[in-house]
């Protein structure tokens, strides 16, 4: 895993002493709360409907054991000992009190975390693919590309007051699993027709109020070219991106407005004539590699005799709720006789995303037996152990089991994607946890989703869509309507690499009726679907038609 | 019968407050209950100083609905922020 070197340090260490200050300063009087609101929005704080609310960068998803127990020890001290993890691969505190914060931010500093480009409209906290490194599909690991955007974004003087945020996703493999293509910027790794890997570039992607699909600017760039070229292109948008309209600020607007060809011209123009500067500026291919080298499998190599395979194949012919969760949890490794292994954290009946310092805690220490002390955090709101020997899995297994962690629903209709929604947000028309708890629970065991197979359910309590509602195979949408929570269903979105904005299928339902209308969705699938069909695949075939007779019949 | 009360987050702790006769508080049964428009308004203004003071961030109007229990609010909204989330959180 990166680690900081003496500037990273010491620019945390100076961003925690200066809020301390400004913090001290809003508390005494000195600062009105106009003048600290951006200021503490630069530190990831966030006054919501109940309590403040402090956003922790997980930069690419990737955490250490140690870190998570940071997260687990920050839960239980300051907060009401639980955290959030966010479709944005970060983790949300939803209690803590504003005097505190400094303190927290003190306490993260010591494992290398912070919650710098959290909020504000500034470049985000960078994204990835929660497999990247360890996935069978992998090109390359994106992590040191994405450590490279880090480094270059944070305090950039040029984009720390953009016309609004800004998000790039990165992923090293052909599916897409960091959602590229919903993104202000996604990067996908390929080869070119000489074997090269370099990225495609898609710019204009995103959700909220207007949801697009990115378009490609760049078939190919490559690796060393790519800040250079990322900042040809936040040139064009900084100076013309909509700064009057705050509902037209995002590049996707820029993008769609000028259309992908002529914002392409304007990109490569800027990169040949001013990127030129900043290319001479670019770290070498030395520093690159140096960066590489903290991403280095930490596992020697293949199994070269499989009996770790044949131990878990063993194990999952004899144990059947084993045997499912395998089947939910477990994806392909680059390394023989590993797996990558997904850790639900959507119980039935919970709340999707939240985990206890408990679970935190437990979820750490068996990093550090099973996965060489490293975790990701996936947009889905899970959590992923990316380097688990195959011989070992069936006691993670035992050991997740123990802390109420083995849900065998990743990828499957109970692994519900779920924003706050207006139990904390302050921005929500509707609530959203509730719909994802009930949706949970009526969809029933494992093997009843096992049996519907692959289905993404997304729910947003407001057209922010923190919930990614537009790209989930059934998204809902929570909204007010004369004082009561309806909610919009559209079906057939879809977040990889064949990304799409899901339509409306008709008029939204009462909170009451929600679950109804996704038995009945779900239903009709499963009368129409064809042998070997997923959702997604019977929609596109189908059309919302069935959908909408099933739902509007009576 | 309907009114309004003042809502808050206080300042340091960034709890939910309630304009009270004499100050502020976390329950909502202490709010100080404005009947109609003008002593709405009226009582917002006399929030104020809390603001400047550094006591609270942002108070703003709550129409409620008088029970016997006292005021409740009108909006789901703010029935959230006084009850708290309706999802329990997660047990630890
Ligand atoms: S989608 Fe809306 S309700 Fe949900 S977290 Fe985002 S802003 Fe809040």
């Amino acid at each position: 895993m990166y680690r900081y070197d003496e500037f990273d340090a010491r620019l945390v260490r100076e961003r925690v002493a200066q809020f301390r200050g400004q913090v001290a300063r809003r508390l005494s009087g000195e600062l009105s709360e106009e003048e600290f609101k951006p200021l503490r929005l630069m530190n990831g704080v966030y006054l919501q409907l109940h309590a403040y609310m402090l956003r922790v960068a997980v930069p690419y998803g990737t955490l250490s054991s140690r870190q998570l127990r940071k997260l687990a020890h920050i839960a239980a001290v300051y907060d009401k000992n639980y955290g959030h993890f966010t479709t944005r691969q970060n983790i949300q505190f939803n209690w803590p009190q504003l005097r505190d914060i400094p303190d927290i931010l003190g306490e993260l500093s010591e494992v290398e975390m912070h919650a710098i480009q959290t909020s504000g409209n500034c470049i985000r906290n960078v994204t990835a693919d929660p497999f990247a490194g360890a996935a069978a599909d992998e090109i390359e690991d994106p992590r040191p590309i994405c450590e490279l955007i880090r480094q270059w974004s944070t305090f950039h003087p040029e984009f720390t007051f953009l016309p609004r945020k800004f998000k790039i996703a990165v992923t090293g493999a052909p599916h897409d699993r960091a959602a590229i293509k919903v993104h202000d910027i996604g990067l996908r790794m390929h080869r070119n027709a000489a074997g090269a890997p370099g990225f495609e570039v898609v710019v204009g992607g995103g959700q909220g109020r207007t949801p697009m699909i990115g378009k490609t600017i760049r078939r190919w760039l490559a690796r060393d070219e790519i800040l250079a070229y990322l900042e040809a292109i936040m040139r064009v948008y900084n100076l013309h991106g909509r700064r009057d309209n705050k509902y037209k600020a995002r590049v996707k607007i820029l993008v769609h407005e000028i259309g992908a060809a002529q914002f392409a011209a304007q990109v490569e123009r800027e990169y040949e004539n001013s990127a030129g500067q900043a290319r001479k500026a670019l770290p070498d291919a030395a520093e690159i590699q140096r960066i590489a080298r903290y991403f280095a499998p930490p596992i020697g190599g293949a199994e070269a005799d499989g009996e770790g395979a044949k131990k878990l194949r063993a194990a999952r012919g004899t144990d059947g709720d084993f045997d499912l969760w395998c089947r939910a949890s477990l994806a392909a490794h680059k390394i023989p006789g590993h797996a990558i292994v997904t850790v639900s954290l959507k119980p039935a009946g919970g709340i999707p995303g939240d985990a206890t310092a408990e679970q935190m805690r437990s979820v750490a220490g068996l990093a550090e037996r099973f996965s060489h002390g490293e975790v990701r955090v996936s947009h889905e709101q899970n959590l992923v152990l990316p380097w688990v020997r195959a011989a070992e899995v069936h006691e993670l297994w035992r050991g997740l089991r123990d802390s109420g962690l083995a849900a065998a629903n990743a990828g499957l209709a109970g692994d519900i994607i779920c924003c706050p929604g207006l139990d904390y947000c302050t921005l929500a028309t509707a609530r959203s946890i509730p719909v994802a708890r009930q949706l949970s629970l009526q969809l029933g065991g494992a093997k009843r989703q096992r049996d519907i197979g692959g289905l993404s359910i997304n729910i947003s309590g407001c057209i922010n869509a923190c919930g990614h509602h537009h790209v989930g195979n059934i998204g809902i949408l929570g909204l007010e309507k004369k004082g009561r929570e309806f909610y919009q269903i559209t079906l057939g979105g879809s977040a990889d690499e064949n990304a799409a904005i899901g339509d409306i299928v008709g008029p939204g339902f009462a909170a009451e009726e929600v679950g109804d209308a996704v038995d009945l969705v779900v239903g009709t699938y499963l009368k129409i679907r064809r042998a070997g069909e997923t959702f997604i695949d019977t929609y596109r075939r189908v059309g919302t038609q069935p959908f909408k007779e099933a739902l509007y019949a009576a | 019968m309907s009114g309004w009360i003042v809502s808050a987050n206080d300042l340091a702790a960034g709890t939910v407050v309630y304009c009270t006769a004499g100050g502020w508080s976390g329950d909502i049964g202490d709010a100080a209950v404005a009947a109609d428009r003008d002593a709405a308004k009226k009582l917002l203004a006399a929030s104020q100083p809390a603001v400047r003071d550094n006591r609270v961030v942002g108070p703003y109007l709550v129409e409620v609905e008088l029970c016997r229990g006292g005021p409740s609010p009108l909006r789901l909204r703010e029935q959230l922020r006084h009850r708290g989330p309706s999802v329990a959180q997660a047990k630890g």
